[in-house]
């Protein structure tokens, strides 16, 4: 996947009303200025600063995240969706939308989130954050750290005070 | 494509920790989605982890709001850092796991007020019992953007309430608000898009005149709508609901008054008694509302396109959606239908462009006849919902007789029976729903019926119970139309 949009390849002159973005690591996105811009921040902002017809530079944002972004843009954008959930319009479409965004492995998830405060996409970051926290419901330490390969360096002397720290809020 | 060895690269990557190298500003993102308890036990997992919950700006507690825990959770947070967001919320009386303490009100109150700083964006209280009285605090936080109170009982809201900043708010299950003023919330919240409310008793008089509010949305269970004046260029719909006590024959209370000014309104949902008077203007074409009838005489103003005699406009609309709540107003309409059946058909209904019907209908007795008159009116229905009853809610001998006499042989419905010379044609209905079907015959004919007026069909629900006549004649339909989805739910015998 290398462009996507409303770009259909026949003319190279730009056309109105699209944006070129270019991933971190090199892909070129034509997409409609109106959605991400009204969904993300920094991209609203690089418009107004006037790139013009120069791709706007998403360093650390990989392809397969920025695909997935704008078309968590373009989507919500159509249906008026705005910021995320604390919006009026957001319905059962947008939900099962978002449900469908959410269940991509954990390493995209990942992608998601850094693309998603990179890019100031606020209702994506509470997605994909949300999702998270979800896996991380019902785990005891041991399977979180299993479940997110944290790997444990506290000695066992630590632990144990760190453990004594918290014990007003464990079980 | 990707080079194979950045590939390898990102793979090996995926199998590092990416939670911990994540900033703690996104940390705390996700720490927000997770009760208090879960939030402070994340310091057992590596040394990354160890004081990240602590400047975690947003708290919330979920389930078992023991005080001392509660205390120890904001006495352990970093203090130089104000709460952005805070959450308490207990479902039920005895998740408040509560010390010996004479007044229950006092803990939640002096956390609240330990939350409530100028930084606090969004504050939830979902609590049971008894919560009369919010700290003043609360309705004076600048930087105040989401408010969500569940607390059963009173609320008075002050007049010299000030939220500037506030976009959303839900009140919910309230007993009793006492506004100081019509106007007092819209005054105190000038930056409002979406303002919900759930009463548990009657609603006072409202004045919604907030510039920048998109949703309105009104619940009550018990108690009627106060007057409502609601106005605002930006509004985009607004939802009205009574619970409604199907058993009850007796017209719920009215809303005195509906006042309505919203030039950009798509939707308005109007599930109550309509008001007694309504003053409606600046609406545009493409608005769709929903309406739910409930006496025979509105629908019969409908049908012969008259104003209902009280003089307002709402049941004019656009209707998209039409809700007729007890099957005694499709019968009486069905009686009026037919005592003038000599007459002259009316003229195409107002609501020629209804797409979904919902009604509660006696298939035996008279309010067949009137739901095939409805279909016909409706041409362009796309969803319909049934609910059939097994016994008529009105007691005319001489109209049953005549039902009977008429339609018996074959049934409004049946085969040859008195519809289907009627030219009854549904292009556009999709989807049907019929609940507690009891296998009977009327309901039946009529299930069997609707496959050949609305050739789209594509999928009919039904729910019953298990008993061997349902299965049998839901057996029967799909041999009939093995090209519609017919789907049953069973409930309890």
């Amino acid at each position: 996947m290398a462009t996507t949009g409303a770009s259909d390849g026949a003319s190279a002159a730009k056309k109105e009303g699209l944006v070129t973005l270019m991933s971190g690591d090199g892909e070129i996105f034509e997409v409609e200025a109106a959605a991400v811009a009204a969904l993300s921040v920094t991209i609203r902002h690089a418009i107004e600063e006037g790139f013009g017809d120069r791709p706007i530079p998403l360093p650390i944002v990989g392809a397969r995240a920025l695909a997935l972004a704008v078309e968590y843009c373009r989507k919500h954008h159509s249906l008026g969706g705005g910021a995320g959930e604390d919006s009026a319009a957001y319905d059962d479409e947008l939900r099962a939308f978002d449900h469908n965004l959410a269940k991509v492995d954990r390493d995209t998830l990942f992608d998601l989130i850094e693309a998603a405060n990179y890019l100031e996409i606020e209702g994506l970051l509470n997605l994909m954050c949300r999702t998270v926290a979800e896996m991380m419901k019902g785990k005891s330490v041991e399977e979180l750290r299993r479940t997110f390969d944290v790997s444990n360096d506290y000695t066992p002397e630590e632990e144990e005070e760190v453990r004594r720290e918290v014990s007003w809020a464990l079980d | 494509m990707e080079e194979p060895a950045r590939k390898r690269q990102r793979l090996s990557a995926a199998a590092a920790d990416r939670i911990s190298a994540l900033p703690d500003h996104l940390l705390h993102e996700i720490l927000a989605f997770l009760p208090a308890r879960l939030a402070v036990g994340t310091s057992l997992l590596s040394r990354r982890w160890r004081a990240v919950w602590t400047t975690a700006p947003d708290v919330s507690f979920t389930t078992q709001l023991s005080p001392s825990f509660v205390d120890s959770v904001l006495r352990h947070r970093d203090p130089a850092l104000p709460l952005r967001s805070f959450s308490l919320v207990a479902a039920s009386a005895d998740e408040v796991v509560s010390d010996p303490d004479p007044d229950p009100a006092l803990p939640f109150r002096s956390w609240i007020l330990r939350a409530a700083s100028p930084a606090l964006q969004r504050l939830t209280l979902r609590l049971p019992g008894r919560f009369d009285l919010l700290p003043p605090a609360v309705f004076h936080l600048p930087s105040l953007k989401v408010l969500e109170l569940r607390l059963p009982g009173r609320l008075d809201w002050p007049a010299a309430a000030f939220l500037p900043s506030l976009q959303r708010l839900e009140l919910s299950d309230l007993t009793l608000l006492y506004p100081a003023t019509e106007d007092a919330i819209s005054n105190s919240c000038p930056a409002l898009k979406c303002w919900r409310m759930s009463f548990e008793s009657a609603t006072p008089e409202l004045e919604v005149k907030c510039p920048l509010l998109e949703v309105f949305e009104l619940r009550t269970r018990a108690g009627p709508i106060g007057g409502l004046s609601i106005c605002g260029r930006k509004i985009r719909k607004v939802s009205v609901r009574q619970k409604y006590v199907a058993e009850s024959f007796s017209r719920p209370p009215a809303a005195a008054y509906l006042k309505l000014s919203a030039p950009g309104l798509q939707t308005l949902e109007w599930f109550c008694p309509l008001p007694r008077s309504a003053t409606v203007d600046s609406l545009p074409d493409s608005l769709a509302s929903s309406l739910m009838l409930l006496t025979p005489g509105e629908l019969l103003d409908l049908d012969e396109n008259r104003l209902p005699n009280y003089g307002h406009v709402l049941p004019l609309l656009r209707v998209d959606r039409l809700v007729l709540p007890h099957c005694w107003i499709i019968e009486e309409f069905s009686v009026a239908i037919f005592h003038r059946h000599d007459q002259e058909n009316p003229r195409a209904w107002v609501h020629e462009n209804l797409k979904h019907l919902e009604l509660i209908c006696f298939f035996e007795g008279f309010g067949s006849l009137g739901l095939a008159f409805l279909l016909k009116n409706f041409s362009k229905l796309e969803t319909l919902r049934v609910s059939c009853v097994k016994e008529s809610s009105i007691n005319y001998a001489i109209h049953y007789t005549l039902f009977h006499i008429l339609f018996k042989s074959k049934g409004a419905f049946g085969r040859g029976g008195y519809w289907d010379s009627h030219d009854l044609s549904l292009k556009q209905l999709v989807q049907v729903s019929v609940h507690d079907f009891s296998g009977g015959r009327f309901e039946y004919d009529f299930l069997e019926f609707l496959p050949r007026a609305a050739t789209s069909l594509r999928m009919i629900t039904i729910s019953a119970n298990g008993e061997e006549i349902v299965l049998e004649k839901v057996e029967q339909l799909r041999q009939s139309f093995p090209h519609i989805e017919i789907l049953l739910q069973l409930h309890g015998r």
